[in-house]
């Protein structure tokens, strides 16, 4: 898959920014003093690192084919469900209910995907998967907090596992005139989550003042969300060249990327608030693999659709 | 321990680490190979696999687990698992058709295996309980103090076990665990029976509770 010279040159262009952006942090981290421009410092070389260990793993993923992509992201999913499944406070009557969830419907997910089965893939959840689930419930016969525990188990499925596997399925995606875009369009869009992701979180510390949820938590703040979406916009327009997207589709998705990724990681705020000081020592101890990708998996599903609707589909007809 | 033994030693720890996803916390404790009794709240089937997956492999060999004979002896597989892998010390319940004697026997037989450089893994409730509430303590623990003078006692806490694997199921659901290793008790003087039972219980709460 990273056979065509375009795929190629966008993948060196990223790497060589990721290469300058790495030397510039190591250089910064030697050469500041101050405790608080450290801090800052540090939070981008973390980031830069996974950005590395990524883009490794992209790599291989796209050398291997879509397949490569397909298991990586499957991994991502079932570690995914199992933190958020374990932070949800479920009952033992939905035992049968996640052992479906975990071991039938995330491989079928992304089985689907492997044979391309887009039909089946784009309703395998909503529809099936969200009926059979609470039926499954019932028969096990614990009526106690029914409809919440019903919601809680859908609602992981749905981010976990629907959402991720839109991402490796923009490989799929076989747009007329850019053939083997699909993988570039994926690094398009986790690049520009990312890149949303650390500026936010980097200007939310150097000079956020003014939270925008402060009842979910103090950190994200304006300044953070519009430098985020400004720099994150312009990166993704700069790559233009790489998609389908003209200049100004490029900064529209790239925009519309942000802001799904920034409510994403909204999400995971409330999400911790709610859950904090409950007792679950579980998410206390443990390197929350949901904060790395919440904002992908808001941000993919949508990508994904939009992409398609404008460049490959167009509207359905029912009939 | 043979080759082969080893082998399924290291593939049981790895398998117990990865199914249960398990985070080990030594809250006021440190990791250590002298002679110790690990006692633990008890929920699942995992819980003996994923306590003694916790251990570093130095203190993971010189272990040995409780085991209920009713249960562990029933298979041979059950029964090569027990006695080969985990080096087990099978003892008897008492409403599994043990009597008093057998019991106070259990004990003088677990003194027994320990021997002076053996560690021990109890599970105080005598059985799997269903949520989360901590149940009563059985007395054996205090006995047990009580013949091994000078004996650690450490806490341990099991978070999520009966989530991944709740009593009377058979297939796993791979959820995240903790596990969480509190400061050593030791049995004091003149403390009574009760008392230590009490201390030794709300140890094992407390945490639980953070």
């Amino acid at each position: 898959m990273l056979t065509d010279k375009e795929t190629i040159r966008f993948l060196g262009s990223v790497l060589g920014i990721l290469a300058l952006a790495s030397i510039a942090g190591a250089l910064l981290a030697r050469s500041v003093r101050a405790a608080r421009a450290r801090e800052l410092v540090r939070i981008v070389n973390t980031k830069l690192r996974l950005w590395w260990v990524m883009c490794a793993v992209f790599a291989v993923a796209m050398l291997t084919g879509g397949l490569g992509s397909i298991i990586v992201f499957g991994l991502t999913s079932f570690m995914l469900l199992r933190e958020f499944i374990t932070i949800t406070p479920t009952r033992r009557g939905d035992h049968h209910a996640l052992f479906w969830v975990f071991f039938v419907i995330l491989p079928m997910q992304y089985y689907l995907l492997a044979i391309e089965w887009y039909g089946l893939f784009i309703i395998l959840v909503p529809v099936y998967a969200f009926l059979f689930l609470p039926l499954r419930m019932a028969v096990a016969g614990d009526p106690d907090r029914f409809m919440e525990r019903a919601a809680k188990i859908q609602w992981s499925l749905m981010l976990c596992v629907y959402c991720v596997s839109h991402a490796p399925a923009l490989l799929k995606l076989d747009i007329p005139g850019h053939e083997g875009a699909g993988a570039r369009l994926l690094f398009f869009l986790v690049l520009v989550v990312q890149v949303n992701d650390l500026v936010h979180e980097f200007v939310d510390r150097w000079c956020g003042s003014k939270p925008y949820a402060p009842r979910l938590t103090e950190e994200r703040t304006w300044q953070g969300l519009l430098a985020g979406a400004a720099v994150s916009t312009g990166f993704g327009t700069v790559l233009f060249w790489g998609t389908p997207f003209s200049v100004s589709q490029a900064a529209a998705m790239s925009l519309l990327a942000a802001l799904l990724g920034t409510g994403g990681k909204l999400c995971y705020h409330a999400i911790r608030r709610d859950r904090q000081g409950k007792g679950v020592v579980v998410v206390e101890s443990y390197r929350s693999m949901m904060e790395r990708v919440i904002s992908l998996c808001v941000a993919a599903p949508i990508f994904f659709h939009m992409t398609r609707y404008y460049f490959v589909a167009g509207p359905l007809k029912m009939f | 321990m043979t080759r082969k033994d080893e082998f399924l030693d290291i593939l049981l720890a790895w398998t117990g680490r990865a199914v249960s996803g398990t985070v080990g916390r030594w809250v006021n404790c440190e990791p250590s190979t002298r002679q110790r009794i690990y006692f633990a709240n008890h929920s699942s089937h995992l819980d003996i696999l994923v306590l003694w997956a916790s251990l570093p492999p130095d203190v993971r060999r010189l272990t040995r687990p409780a085991a209920a004979k009713d249960y562990w002896d029933k298979t041979p597989f059950r029964r090569y698992l027990a006695l080969k892998v985990f080096n087990a010390i099978l003892i008897e319940r008492r409403e599994h058709g043990g009597s008093l004697r057998s019991a106070l026997r259990s004990v003088e037989n677990t003194v027994a295996g320990l021997g002076d450089r053996h560690s021990l893994i109890i599970f105080p409730e005598g059985t799997r309980r269903e949520g989360h509430e901590v149940g009563p303590f059985k007395t054996g623990i205090f006995h047990l103090a009580k013949r091994i003078p000078g004996i650690e006692l450490v806490p341990v806490y099991m978070e999520n076990l009966n989530r991944i694997l709740p009593k009377g199921e058979f297939f796993p659901v791979p959820l995240l665990s903790s596990i969480s290793f509190g400061p050593p008790l030791t049995l004091g003087d003149s403390e009574s029976k009760h008392d230590f039972v009490k201390r030794a219980r709300d140890a094992v709460i407390a945490l639980g509770d953070g």
